[in-house]
């Protein structure tokens, strides 16, 4: 099979992002359109991951044209509430914990100091965590950098108006955008016929619906991860001091997502309709808000074969379950960035049954990572906790979960999305700390090791104070 | 600017009588905290032997150190000194019996209520770990572990104390060394007369054999037991506790140390007193303490010969004294440190402690040439306070005893005891609770090892230390002890500890 046509079905961010990576790397050899059917459950905003970065310097994007377009934020971490029980909370930066020593990593001398007493937080050695908490946001000086500090970071972003920006982008690069609906009388995929569309390859990015992939492969969806099929979405005006985190608070029925925008703020109430009915969500939600609400049904878990035959699934008509931890958008950008790499220019079965292969074990890696809170939570509520809590762990987690308690190393498996220091933090946080200690320090001095910690988190100290607020780093980068 | 021109009353010259640890410890500090507004001078005699008192210290000494801005590993290094983590006790309760006085705190305290109370409430439930389990030094020390306090957020790592064992002799040479290049002018020669103001009965110069007078404003008395200018020339008049504290001799031996050195004082009683055990870096003190009036020196000589950990480096030195204080350690312009104001037998190692403070005292009331009584009054009070508070910690340690096996020990156990002992012993049986009153120097801590040690019980705990349940303590203290096992296997040894830091050469 030569690939001379790609048709992207969905007027979604993921149907954009898949566009523009593909007209960056093929708008010479072929020809690409966007069907743009409405995809109404795209989410308003999202909190994305570092990759998008790495994306935007694939394609050449200027960051700051970025910001001033999508009313974008900087987001250093992610602040957990109520999430071990309540009035608990906890924070998971972007990027590492702490640094390593002499080749051990950072969570093991934690961990050691954790068992003779030591009461410090380990976001303490998280510099990012540090600045959320302050609110406080600047790119590291060259000094800082070579003194051995890192600030990776993400951004908050307004969906529809990066959506338009990657249109923009994409038909410029000579992307066919065409209005219109799809009718299930059209669908004729295998010879290539959408309509009056006649092309070699589909790309489904109609959200949760997977209307193109439904149609040609009926799957159920592996779901063995606790989620919540249901999204009240609204949005209010930011506060003048806008956060550089996203808010994840856990609630009786799932949780809600606070994304910081710089003129708006948006929140989407998470719940499962097994333990509470739409009209009670809305009733919940409308004790918090005047503004418009919007409900949004969610398939979350994901499917085994998001490539079947001529027609790749992409976004949450792939996997829905990018509502905890990993962003969806960076679920789009693994998925196009795959298909690039294994992109079919010769006929056989083996591109699509290697993606297969490496997208499930990426998505059950995540699975995995979005379950282990649910495992580790002291939260007792009959109903979506309990139910999400005594879910049968799948044998890989609860390997990495018993490998961790003794002595604090990470399982190491195959397509991993999460580093070890982000597992680590993420068990760490759940108060889940190890018996024993890993016996390479055994012959450690603890004397240079407390001069050493405390050098880290008075160095961490230091570079956050130097540095301005968000809010005023924001508008002096945004307004230049 | 010279302090004189601002205050024609201020003390202008020093003398200080006799050397030894509490002349040049004294000398030392005030050259440090007078600077060059005052003159000092320190007379002593190279044909007088210094008693050396008590080589065990307590952690107070670091402040001293401090203080005076002492490079602590150098000074180990010069006074050849080990740390020290506690005082282990034997044979005082019944005879193969021993407990260990740690320093630093047993536990942590658990909403606001002292440990011990959570701790009795499962002892009573027969369900407690022995006490000694929640001390991090006395597990240091009886592994021979030692490192000096980390500062890590909420670990026991970072809230334990230390003190020092040291040769006092080489203690006094550092701290003489210390002064003199302070401007301390030593004078060698003895004390034929010590010359008072006819009008007030002020001490107006010191005499020397060789003809040499010394005059002064203020003199310090730091003649030892004699008291040549307390006692001799002022006649204050001595205290006498041998009633409750009826030893009355020492004898004292230096032997080569054991492999291991541990990092603790070592006090076992035997018939008629006790022998002390004090490990430094290159030879082991040994004393034996005991009373005349049950035990002859030759027995007593024996006793002591027949338990040390190795040959003897010298040839037994014996001690006499009274357990006691003088009546006032202040009178007129004499201020009286060290043994002149008093003794009581090193069995806690405060001697060098009553030192201290008492310089840290005469600074902090530092006088004038008009001495005013109500400051030389409060002087005295608080000293006499401390003394007395430190003494009824001794008693407690020979009247809280289950020892029938000698006539010494049947007059200890029968004894009666000053009321302020009786009330702490009876505060502590009847509702688990310890006060520290006033100044007084030891804690809660120290109380409740040496009551435990030594047999006495409390019936009841703080009422708010059943707002935990007992399944809750005890999950609370095995977390604990296993905290504090991992921090005991992360202690270097204390041998290895000094060879890093601070070995003597």
């Amino acid at each position: 099979m030569s690939i001379n046509s790609i048709a992207i079905v969905g007027d979604s961010l993921a149907g954009w992002t898949a566009a523009a990576v593909l007209a960056k790397h093929f708008a010479q050899q072929i020809k690409i359109s966007v069907l743009e059917i409405p995809v109404p459950d795209d989410a308003l905003a999202e909190s994305a991951m570092p990759s998008l970065r790495e994306f935007h310097r694939l394609l050449k994007i200027n960051e700051r044209e970025f910001f001033q377009a999508t009313d974008a934020t900087f987001k250093l971490a992610t602040h957990y509430r109520d999430w071990l029980r309540p009035n608990h909370s906890y924070w998971l930066g972007v990027g590492d914990c702490g640094k390593t020593l002499d080749g051990v990593e950072f969570q093991h001398y934690a961990n050691l100091l954790r068992q003779i007493g030591d009461s410090t937080a380990y976001d303490a050695y998280s510099l990012t965590v540090q600045a959320a908490r302050k609110g406080k946001f600047n790119p590291l000086s060259k000094d800082q950098q070579a003194a051995g500090f890192q600030l990776p970071y993400a951004m908050h972003l307004d969906t529809a108006s990066y959506k338009r920006m990657l249109r923009d982008y994409a038909k410029a690069l000579g992307v066919t955008a065409i209005s219109g609906e799809l009718a299930q009388t059209e669908l004729t995929l295998e010879s290539g016929k959408l309509g009056q569309l006649q092309v070699d390859f589909f790309i489904d990015c109609t959200g949760a619906a997977g209307k193109l992939i439904e149609y040609i492969a009926p799957d159920e969806l592996a779901q063995e991860s606790p989620g919540c099929d249901r999204r009240l979405s609204w949005s209010e005006p930011s506060p003048a001091d806008v956060p550089n985190h996203t808010t994840l608070r856990a609630h009786d029925f799932g949780w809600q997502k606070t994304i910081p925008l710089r003129t708006c703020t948006h929140h989407q109430y998470f719940y499962k309709s097994e333990f509470l009915s739409d009209e009670q969500a809305l009733d919940i939600v409308k004790h918090q808000t005047t503004a418009d609400v919007q409900l949004a049904q969610l398939r979350p878990g994901y499917r085994r074969n998001s490539w079947v035959k001529n027609c790749l699934a992409l976004g949450e008509a792939a996997n829905g379950s990018g509502q905890l931890g990993v962003s969806n958008l960076h679920l789009v950008h693994s998925g196009i960035l795959r298909f690039i790499e294994l992109f079919p220019s010769v006929a056989s079965p083996a591109f699509a049954q290697e993606y297969n292969r490496l997208t499930a074990l990426e998505y059950e890696r995540i699975a995995h990572f979005q379950h282990l809170p649910f495992a580790l939570s002291q939260r007792t509520v009959p109903g979506f906790w309990h139910a999400s809590k005594t879910l049968v762990l799948p044998d890989e987690l609860n390997h990495g979960i018993n490998l961790f308690k003794q002595r604090g190393n990470i399982a190491s498996y195959e397509q991993e999305t999460f580093s070890p220091s982000a597992w680590a933090a993420l068990f760490l946080a759940h108060e889940c700390w190890p018996d024993k200690y890993d016996p390479q320090l055994n012959a450690i001095k603890l004397e240079q090791l407390q001069t050493h910690t405390a050098r880290m988190r008075a160095g961490i100290q230091n570079v956050v104070a130097a540095m301005p607020s968000h809010t005023d780093y924001l508008r002096v980068y945004c307004d230049q | 600017m010279n302090f004189a021109e601002q205050n024609p009353d201020a003390i202008q010259n020093i003398v200080i009588a006799g050397g030894g640890t509490a002349g040049w410890m004294t000398a030392a500090a005030l050259a440090n905290a007078l600077g060059k507004t005052c003159a000092i001078q320190l007379v002593e005699s190279a044909e007088i032997g210094t008693v050396g008192v008590g080589e065990a210290t307590i952690p107070h000494i670091q402040r001293f150190n401090e203080m005076l801005g002492v490079d602590e590993n150098e000074f180990m290094r010069k006074t050849r000194a080990t740390f020290k983590l506690g005082i282990e006790f034997v044979d005082w309760k019944q005879k193969g019996q021993r407990y260990m006085h740690p320093f630093g705190s047993y536990g942590d305290d658990i909403a606001a209520i002292p440990f011990h109370h959570h701790w009795l409430k499962l002892f009573r439930a027969g369900l407690a770990p022995k006490l000694e389990e929640f001390s991090l030094t006395t597990r240091a020390a009886y592994a021979n572990k030692f490192m000096r306090p980390l500062d890590i957020p909420d670990s026991p790592l970072s809230t334990f104390s230390y003190a020092f064992q040291f040769d006092a002799g080489l203690y006094a040479a550092f701290l003489r060394d210390y002064a003199e290049t302070r401007d301390v002018k030593r004078i060698e020669g003895k004390i034929a007369q010590v010359k008072l103001r006819a009008h007030d009965g002020f001490i107006e110069s010191l005499l020397l054999e060789n003809g040499e007078l010394m005059e002064g404003d203020l003199f310090i008395d730091c003649t030892g037991f004699r008291g040549l200018l307390i006692e001799q020339a002022l006649h204050t008049g001595y205290e006498d506790w041998s009633s409750w504290l009826p030893c009355d001799r020492a004898i004292a031996v230096p032997c080569a140390n054991t492999e291991t050195l541990t990092p603790y004082t070592r006090a076992t009683a035997h018939t008629a007193g006790w022998q002390w055990r004090i490990p430094l870096q290159h030879r082991t003190g040994n004393g034996h303490v005991y009373s005349s009036q049950f035990m002859s020196d030759d027995e007593a000589c024996a006793i002591l010969l027949k338990n040390l950990d190795n040959e003897p480096l010298a040839d037994p030195k014996p001690l006499r004294f009274t357990a006691g204080k003088r009546k006032k350690m202040w009178v007129n312009n004499c201020v009286a440190i060290g043994l002149a104001s008093g003794f009581m037998e090193p069995l806690e190692s405060t001697s060098i402690h009553l030192i201290q403070t008492a310089i840290t005292r005469l600074i902090s009331l530092f006088p004038s040439r008009a001495f005013h009584q109500r400051e030389i009054d409060f002087y005295n009070e608080h000293c006499a306070y401390e003394y007395e508070r430190i003494r009824d910690f001794l008693i407690l340690h020979y009247k809280a005893t289950e020892r029938a096996d000698s006539p010494f020990w049947n007059h200890c156990r029968e004894m009666e005891i000053p009321q302020y002992l009786r009330d702490k012993i009876t505060l502590f049986q009847n509702s688990g609770r310890i006060y520290r009153e006033n100044d007084e120097l030891f804690s809660v801590t120290s109380w409740l090892a040496v009551f435990e040690g030594q047999g006495i019980k409390a019936n009841a705990y703080h009422p708010l230390a059943d707002k935990m349940s007992v399944e809750e303590l005890q999950a609370r203290l095995a977390d604990y002890q296993k905290v504090l096992r991992k921090c005991t296997s992360l202690m270097p040894a204390h041998g290895d500890y000094i060879q890093q830091n601070c070995r003597s050469v």
